[in-house]
């Protein structure tokens, strides 16, 4: 077993789901931004309700209830498991078996912050985000949540718009057609020479007329992502 | 190099999940990392102690400033490891020609001002270039991730200093009111305290091997991505398989 991060759900009917779990650094980073937006609202709040006495104090508190306990929540069940921060880390809340998050476990993972924050600074979350073999704090624990990250495209497609499709003459599992798709849009960022190199591998189960054989990898390449 | 040994499942990765990843592996070799690091801050902390209590933040500065050279012997033997080479705790120490000497002198001065450079570690130790190759070198993996890497030393750091004073803070809640602890801390954060600056320390410690992992991770993820070598390996998987195929079924035919 490869040390990976990722979380595999196997489900009935026998396909495997799976997303890669977010760790301690994006999600640190993100709660950042939720903190200053937060902050921000407050001491924007705090200026307007000087001017309405008692009654601002009153309001001036009730707003810091809901944005302290009902802001993640709200944004988590509602704007699918994101919170703004979550949202420019391209992460977002979700139950174990991958499924959005619902009022339930969203609360119980929020209030339990109360326990992460001990004694200061979330100490205890951050130890247990490092030390849990899915990155979850206390709260995540209890909730029975996890923290991956929303599924991107890793490659600029337009970088193959000049190569040339060629039609395969070989079966290939689903990894290796993965490697051919990779190796195609990996496209200038390897250099020509390793390039070569990789594709000399495959040499054997090329055509024998192949002249260049990266040529013929990246054509394939292009060929699996569907055109021809 | 022999790619098929490698011990993380390589990947196309983003720099975030590249930081997860090594944090990952900083949790396995957590232990061991985490000693080989005492092992080399050890001594210089006992120096520190030789200055008196006029000299503030000065030995906590000097420990902090010497991190670079006590988190080589963690990522020496996780280089190693990462090809399963088994390195255990007396091995790192028995080769520490290895790690020790090689670009100290950068990485205490010049390259220690980089706030990248857990990323950029691994150049200096690993490959080893001339001082120009390695701006080259540099250039070319910070390319991508830089950024990433400076937050994930900006995180660190943060995360560091916020569990040694969450640690100082508990240690004080939980003392009883009648003993009279004395921690002139307290009332003056400059104070050269040697148990203030162990605390620091031991925390530096068990952090490092996550921290030096993750910026490996960094490295390692840009050269799989420039070198290709979750390609290579498929491949190279594919043609041994091809060709384990193709010998039975030639010496079948002879039977």
């Amino acid at each position: 077993m490869k040390l990976d991060t990722v979380a595999l759900v196997e489900t009935p009917e026998g396909t495997d789901l799976h997303a890669d779990l977010a760790g301690l650094v994006p999600r640190t980073l993100a709660y950042a931004i939720d903190l200053l937006i937060r902050v921000g609202i407050m001491c924007a709040l705090g200026f307007l309700m000087l001017f309405l006495g008692e009654v601002g104090m009153g309001l001036y508190l009730i707003v810091f209830f809901v944005l302290e306990w009902w802001y993640p929540v709200l944004f988590e069940v509602y704007r699918g498991g994101q919170t703004l921060g979550k949202k420019v880390f391209n992460i977002k809340v979700v139950n174990e078996d991958l499924t959005p998050v619902a009022l339930g476990p969203s609360l119980t993972r929020n209030l339990l912050r109360g326990a992460d924050i001990f004694p200061l600074f979330y100490a205890t979350g951050c130890i247990s985000i490092l030390m849990t073999e899915r990155f979850q704090r206390l709260g995540d624990l209890a909730a029975g949540t996890i923290v991956v990250y929303c599924e991107t495209e890793l490659y600029d497609r337009t970088t193959i718009e000049q190569v040339e499709a060629v039609t395969p003459v070989h079966t290939m599992s689903e990894d290796q057609q993965i490697a051919f798709i990779n190796f195609a849009l990996n496209k200038g960022r390897m250099s020509n020479d390793r390039q070569q190199e990789i594709a000399e591998i495959v040499r054997p189960r090329m055509p024998l007329n192949t002249s260049n054989a990266s040529d013929y990898v990246r054509g394939v390449g292009k060929w699996l992502l569907g055109a021809r | 190099m022999q790619l098929n040994t490698l011990i993380i499942e390589t990947r196309l990765r983003t720099a975030w999940s590249s930081i997860d990843l090594g944090i990952v592996l900083g949790r396995m070799f957590w232990l061991r990392g985490f000693f080989l690091y005492l092992v080399v801050a050890i001594p210089v902390y006992a120096l520190t102690r030789l200055l008196d209590d006029s000299h503030s933040v000065l030995p906590y500065f000097i420990l902090w400033w010497c991190k670079p050279l006590f988190e080589r012997p963690i990522l020496f033997f996780m280089s190693r490891e990462l090809f399963s080479n088994k390195t255990s705790f007396s091995q790192t120490l028995g080769y520490f020609r290895e790690w020790l000497f090689s670009g100290i002198g950068w990485i205490l001065s010049v390259r220690r001002l980089s706030i990248s450079r857990a990323m950029y570690a691994p150049i200096t130790l690993l490959e080893r270039p001339a001082s120009r190759q390695y701006s080259q070198r540099a250039a070319v993996l910070g390319n991508k991730f830089s950024s990433e890497s400076v937050w994930l030393t900006i995180v660190l750091f943060h995360v560091e200093n916020f569990i040694s004073i969450s640690l100082l803070v508990v240690f004080v809640m939980f003392f009883p009111e009648q003993v009279d602890i004395s921690l002139a801390w307290l009332n003056d954060l400059r104070v050269n305290n040697s148990y203030i600056d162990a605390v620091f320390l031991l925390v530096m410690a068990a952090i490092a091997p996550f921290y030096v992992a993750a910026g490996f991770m960094l490295y390692i993820s840009r050269r799989v991505e420039l070198e290709g070598w979750d390609i290579e390996i498929c491949f190279r998987d594919w043609m041994a398989d091809y060709k384990g195929r193709s010998t039975t079924e030639l010496v079948s035919n002879d039977v």
